[in-house]
């Protein structure tokens, strides 16, 4: 006890520096730390995936369904968790995607949302996230610019 | 003497551990580099925001009348910048934006708006600009894609046009004249003819240098 009490100064210098790494540990708030890296699925693309693809894919597969999009759920036989997108947050949401073992999927007509809530949860820390796209050439220029004053443009195919 | 002995028992043991705990603090802060500024419960009604996005049509306005709060963001490879681009854009690809420091590219106080050539990109790259919390970042919706099916191949066939739907053909055809007329030009060209443009406008508005 009395070699405790003399080691005072070194002990609340060990405390703070174990605080500091759990705060580096658990990121700002419920973001994850590296940025760059949980990204980098969206620079190569591996995080689109098809109807077929993930028809394809092994494991238990859930689709978080962020709007009625049942042009492509119609088809899918796995279990499917409809989420409205701006309680996409809440713990039961976050829980249920958390605890979820196998790849999951967000659906939505609108990829633009699908695209935005990919990253908030990616930088949650989710992994194994993915957009069901049925296009999967969406940043892929379909026009060709004709550099002279006449405005006809082509398809490229 | 065995007091002391006990002592630096003890400091040696102290010093082990903060030299283990020093290491872990300088391994994390080396890879675990950026993260996300803002929560998650903030965050999400921010995106969710239609406020964020703006149509091809606006943004043809903004530059048609080359606005100064607005800094329009190309989100596309040098390559395809160098081909084509919208008027007064500045090229970021994406994965420079997430490489490297917003500060360099993001004007605060500014519109930002980022446009890649669909949906995706920008749409990552606005949610990674707002979780670092620059707010002034806005979508060109459906990019350039969207412009060139909007904007450049837009064409009336009916037989009344209101006098909304002149103005705003009015404007695609402004926008999109401009458009080809600045990506018909060389590089070393284009900024001497915003430059000479924005001088013809002084004029015809009765202004003087």
């Amino acid at each position: 006890m009395s070699t405790i009490k003399k080691n005072i100064p070194g002990l609340i210098v060990i405390l703070t520096l174990i605080i500091l790494i759990l705060i580096r540990l658990s990121g700002a708030g419920e973001f994850k730390p590296d940025l760059k890296k949980r990204a980098e699925s969206s620079i190569s693309l591996s995080n689109l995936i098809t109807p077929d693809q993930a028809e394809k894919m092994a494991g238990n597969k859930l689709i978080i369904s962020l709007d009625e999009n049942d042009m492509i759920l119609s088809n899918f036989k796995c279990e499917v968790c409809k989420v409205k997108p701006d309680s996409l947050v809440l713990k039961t949401n976050l829980d249920k995607i958390f605890k979820h073992k196998g790849p999951v999927m967000l659906s939505s007509s609108s990829e633009e949302l699908s695209a935005r809530l990919w990253m908030v949860l990616t930088q949650m820390g989710f992994k194994n996230l993915f957009i069901l796209t049925d296009q999967n050439d969406n940043e892929v220029i379909k026009y060709k610019f004709q550099p002279d004053t006449t405005i006809g443009l082509e398809l490229d195919e | 003497m065995r007091f002391n002995n006990n002592t630096m028992t003890i400091r040696h043991k102290y010093s082990i551990v903060l030299l283990f705990l020093g290491a872990i603090l300088a391994i994390l802060s080396l890879s675990g580099t950026r993260s996300f500024t803002v929560k998650p419960e903030i965050l999400l009604p921010e995106i969710l925001d239609q406020q964020t996005i703006f149509t091809v049509d606006q943004v043809a306005k903004f530059i048609i009348s080359e606005e100064k709060q607005v800094q329009i963001i190309d989100l596309r490879s040098p390559e395809e910048f160098m081909l084509m681009n919208i008027p007064g854009s500045v090229n970021v690809p994406y994965d420079m934006l997430i490489d490297d420091d917003p500060d360099k590219y993001i004007i605060r106080g500014s519109r930002n708006i980022i446009y890649s050539n669909g949906d995706l990109n920008a749409n990552y790259a606005m949610v990674i600009l707002k979780g670092l919390n620059y707010n002034d970042v806005y979508v060109m919706k459906g990019g350039m894609n969207e412009w060139f099916k909007t904007i450049m191949n837009s064409s009336f066939s009916g037989e009344r046009i209101s006098a909304r739907e002149n103005s705003l053909f009015e404007g695609r055809m402004k926008a999109r004249k401009l458009f080809v007329e600045i990506n018909s030009l060389p590089d070393s060209l284009k900024l001497s003819y915003m430059e000479n443009r924005r001088a013809m406008a002084k004029k015809l508005d009765g202004g003087c240098e």
